[in-house]
């Protein structure tokens, strides 16, 4: 390369300078494009671990979250009735997190595994921590008082949503191998309990205990295949539920009641 | 002002120093036309994009951090430049994932008796690099003819710094297979 040509483009760049033809963007520009990836990065972060702590949330509200402790046949209903969509998204969001995460010098300058599980480990940790504060329960209160206009249809969906096969009760009477609950819905069950039923040996069924059932129902009946102690905040829920003005007994159309649907609330 | 750190003068240019854009311009032009070299053989091609990277570089100078190094930020700019250049002439997408940068690899750090080998190594391999895949290629380039560290060519690639390391092995690998098969022909 000769001198002349290194002139050449070197006084061509300096003239459409001075020309103002070639300016620079303001500092300004940059600080504004780093602020909002960042502050993208933050709201793909607080939207993962809000769905992270909304998906425990629903699994313990549904009860779904227990019955994998039921055998194989728990796990098959844990894998029908899991909210997939909330999944899905937070899949996506964990896809949208990561590829902005990228951005920065400490994610790329390390194996693209390294960030991912970072994203992943700490949106989980977050979104569990979170799902034990009260917010989504008071979302839920809110949503069945119809005072969350943006987000409570999500709710009162996973709500009102009745599975054929699990029960929520309280019992009210204990014979041999066989109890009576009263579930949220004022019904009284008889359930049956035989030597396949899964609990743990911890299970002390007397008048008042909370329970989760899961068992195939056949009118008032039911052949337990697990039975599990309500914990004390899924209780807390419930509880609430069957307080004057949130009784879901009282809300939910006796026509639901008897076809006890499976389906998957939309959101 | 020949003393002068690519950084200072770049801090010159960003309180109003339009001049001192000439000798970043001075320092950088014949670097990155060789590297454009290595990107495509059209020269007219390269003196256009060039001049294109030279205007990026200096539309986004506010953007350049004075603490950082400036010449693997140039350098960044430079291969983005060349790639949309090379997808342009061959319409063809280049690779956007790689397995690579998936995991963690051991690789063996640089050290200075490298240094011999790496003259050698850079005067032998000219005419067998554009046979390399340019995943290989571009960091092989950015370390035997520019002579960036792993660090900076990790910077420069946006890959990380041990995937570097494992392309320029597999590099020099490939263009040891590809020089004994060409003296065996021979």
């Amino acid at each position: 390369m000769t001198k002349k040509d290194m002139q050449n483009l070197k006084e061509k760049l300096l003239y459409r300078i001075e020309s103002g033809e070639m300016c620079m963007k303001p500092k300004w520009h940059f600080m504004l494009k780093s602020v909002l990836a960042v502050a993208g990065a933050l709201l793909a972060f607080v939207g993962l671990v809000y769905l992270i702590s909304l998906i425990v949330f629903v699994l313990r509200l549904t009860g779904i979250a227990f019955v994998p402790e039921f055998g194989s046949a728990g796990l098959l209903k844990f894998f029908l009735a899991a909210p997939w969509l909330l999944i899905l998204l937070a899949i996506i969001f964990v896809i949208t997190l990561e590829v902005l995460v990228q951005r920065f010098a400490f994610a790329y300058q390390k194996p693209l595994l390294y960030s991912l599980i970072g994203v992943i480990v700490i949106s989980l940790v977050s979104g569990y921590l979170f799902s034990k504060t009260p917010a989504h329960q008071l979302m839920l209160e809110m949503a069945r008082n119809k005072q969350a206009p943006l987000l409570g249809s999500v709710y009162r969906n996973y709500d009102e949503q009745l599975m054929a096969d699990l029960h929520f009760g309280t019992v009210t009477e204990v014979k041999d191998d066989q109890f009576s609950v009263t579930t949220n819905q004022g019904e009284t069950l008889e359930i049956e309990m035989n030597e396949r039923t899964r609990h743990s040996d911890a299970l002390n069924i007397r008048p008042g205990t909370e329970l989760i059932i899961f068992g195939d129902r056949d009118g008032r009946a039911v052949r337990a295949k697990g039975v599990k102690e309500l914990p004390e905040d899924v209780r807390t829920i419930l509880r609430q539920n069957r307080q004057p003005g949130g009784v879901q007994g009282l809300r939910v159309p006796q026509r639901q009641l008897r076809e006890l649907p499976t389906r998957q609330p939309a959101i | 002002m020949g003393d002068l750190t690519d950084e200072a003068i770049v801090e010159q240019v960003q309180r109003g120093d339009q001049e001192a854009f000439g000798l970043l311009i001075e320092r950088y032009e014949g670097k990155l036309k060789g590297y454009g070299r290595r990107f495509s053989s059209s020269g007219e091609d390269i003196e256009d994009v060039v001049q294109e990277v030279f205007i990026k570089v200096y539309t986004n100078l506010q953007s350049f951090d004075i603490d950082r190094r400036f010449s693997p930020w140039i350098y960044r700019i430079a291969h983005n430049t060349y790639v949309n250049m090379l997808r342009k002439q061959q319409r063809a997408g280049l690779p956007f994932f790689d397995a690579d940068t998936l995991f963690p690899q051991p690789v063996a750090p640089e050290t200075a008796d490298d240094a011999a080998i790496h003259r050698e190594l850079s005067e032998q391999m000219g005419e067998s690099l554009h046979e390399l895949d340019p995943k290989y290629k571009d960091p092989l380039v950015l370390f035997f003819y520019e002579e960036l560290s792993y660090q900076d060519i990790s910077e420069v690639l946006k890959i990380p710094v041990t995937t570097v390391g494992v392309r320029i092995n597999r590099a020099k690998e490939k263009l040891k297979q590809h020089y004994q098969a060409k003296t065996e022909t021979v």
